[in-house]
């Protein structure tokens, strides 16, 4: 369906943790869902979120001229996509939602990207995709460790500004250093604080790697908590801010790279 | 002249008793949550097995992670030369030593005399040590010991496991389990993946004949035989890989005790 303002495009994100799927027209965004992974197929979450945003458009999914794939799951989305890369759907997303933006980082549940962008175009890039340490899967350990979730692990840590090391770089090693630390009768808050303290410096050398540049846009699922966002802000010493959806950051990205 | 050498890993408490020509008591347990009991028991126990008393000891040197927790140790020396050392006792020809422990993985090139020319550690990730193997163990469900074996004989060819990163590999190996592939196939996969990790530890020191690999995966015949083939190497492992940096360290007992008898 081609209109004067642009056509009707969806960019399905398929991350680690979550499907999450938007709708333009032009440059405006339409609708969107976001479902849990979990144990289904794939194809089948992304079919489901699709109809959902859909209906939530006024639409049909006939309606729609084109959509694009990204995230770590894409090659398991089997349906008629064209895909775009993470980096370029990340630039794409952040010129949407916060043009000002020069540095974008994007945490996710296994993986970040770090970015200087300028006009919708990645200019330089850096990935932390190899280890667990610099993703929100360090967080579920931690909170595991701790027998709580991650919004109260998230309001522990922002219960108090003091906070003990968390040495072990490794997920697996973080995990047996925090049980030994609650066992030495550390304040919980102190060790939530200094996980996130650890996470925030590993994302911090990431975006050093690509150039701070004011102004730092975060994206991504685990970039709405507000103790790593503390954290991060604190070590940048620059204003950091999240994009308005953040979770979606990417998802808009891929739909608006098919415009 | 008795000596005694006590090595605290992160995941078992090594020690032997030595006189002047070989090991005469050597004992391993797990440390547990508190390395210096666990030293105190597996000391308990070695003497024991030699009939000797504490004070027969002339020199008792400490080493491991646990190694300042040893109250009755004279002195502690780090692994890697403990390791380099005893390695240098039982195979001389050594100038490559492969230490893979609980929760580290060294590579140290040794010359004629034991002593540690270069070495290359990795203590920050635990891919490549014992922790992996035993959460492969634990999500898989094959017995530890069985691990090694097990992946020296895929059903249909190894399986690619895409990340060496234990918490990534987990997923990885779990989404291969649900996808319905041979559990051989599987850990043949994840053992070439830390294999290869192991490697680029071995390559930063750069590999030289004659290799010896110590610690508790030198037990592990699926990593020893992939890092032979890998390297091009045969590895000489004594009887009791476990128990070579609690040897290096009574060697270091002895040159203490010689000195302080001069």
């Amino acid at each position: 369906m081609v209109t004067d303002d642009g056509l009707l495009t969806a960019g399905i994100d398929a991350g680690a943790s979550r499907i999450k799927v938007a709708l333009f027209k032009g440059r405006r965004l339409l609708g969107h869902a976001v479902l849990e992974g979990g144990a289904e197929n794939i194809t089948e979450i992304s079919k489901r979120a699709l109809a959902d945003t859909c209906r939530i458009a006024g639409i049909t999914l006939e309606d729609i001229c084109k959509i694009a794939v990204t995230g770590m799951a894409y090659k398991y989305v089997h349906l008629e996509v064209e895909h775009i890369n993470e980096s370029t759907c990340l630039a794409r997303g952040i010129d949407f939602f916060m043009p000002e933006a020069r540095t974008a980082i994007d945490v996710g549940a296994q993986k970040s990207l770090a970015m200087k962008c300028k006009g919708g175009v990645p200019l330089k890039i850096r990935y932390s995709e190899k280890c667990a340490s610099g993703s929100g899967r360090f967080l579920d350990v931690v909170a595991a460790t701790m027998a709580m979730d991650k919004a109260e692990l998230s309001r522990l840590g922002l219960s108090t500004q003091d906070f003990v090391e968390v040495q072990s770089t490794c997920t697996i090693f973080a995990e047996s250093e925090i049980i030994t630390l609650i066992h030495s009768d550390a304040k919980p808050a102190e060790i939530a604080r200094g996980a996130y303290r650890a996470l925030a410096r590993r994302l911090y050398g990431l975006l050093l790697q690509v150039g701070l540049e004011d102004v730092v846009c975060v994206a991504g699922g685990v970039s709405a908590d507000a103790c790593l966002l503390d954290e991060l802000t604190k070590l940048a010493g620059c204003e950091i801010k999240t994009a308005r959806q953040s979770d979606i950051v990417m998802a808009c990205g891929a739909a608006l790279a098919v415009q | 002249m008795l000596l005694a050498g006590i090595d605290i890993g992160s995941s078992s408490t090594k020690a032997v008793v030595m006189n002047d020509r070989s090991v005469v008591a050597s004992g391993i347990m797990l440390t547990g949550a508190s390395g210096t009991v666990a030293a105190s028991s597996v000391m308990d126990l070695v003497l024991a097995q030699s009939g000797a008393a504490m004070g027969d000891l002339a020199c008792i040197v400490s080493t491991g992670y646990g190694r300042v927790n040893v109250p009755f140790a004279q002195k502690n020396v780090t692994e890697i030369s403990c390791h380099a050392r005893g390695v240098n006792w039982y195979f001389p020809g050594v100038r490559t030593v492969l230490d893979m422990g609980g929760q580290d993985c060294k590579a140290i090139k040794c010359d004629e005399g034991g002593r540690v020319v270069k070495f290359a550690l990795n203590d920050k990730c635990a891919a490549g040590t014992g922790r992996y193997l035993e959460r492969l163990s634990k999500y898989t469900g094959v017995p530890l010991g069985e691990i090694g074996p097990r992946s020296l004989q895929p059903v249909n060819g190894p399986v690619s496991v895409d990340s060496f990163c234990a918490v990534f590999a987990e997923n990885d190996v779990l989404l291969r389990i649900r996808e319905g592939y041979q559990i051989n196939d599987i850990l043949a996969g994840a053992v070439d993946a830390i294999v290869e990790r192991i490697v680029t530890i071995i390559q930063r020191i750069g590999a030289e004949e004659e290799l010896a690999i110590s610690g508790g995966i030198a037990k592990n015949t699926g990593v020893v035989s992939r890092v032979e083939k890998r390297l091009g190497m045969r590895a000489l492992i004594a009887d009791e890989p476990q128990i070579i940096g609690a040897v290096g360290a009574a060697l270091f007992a002895r040159d203490l005790a010689l000195k302080s008898a001069k």
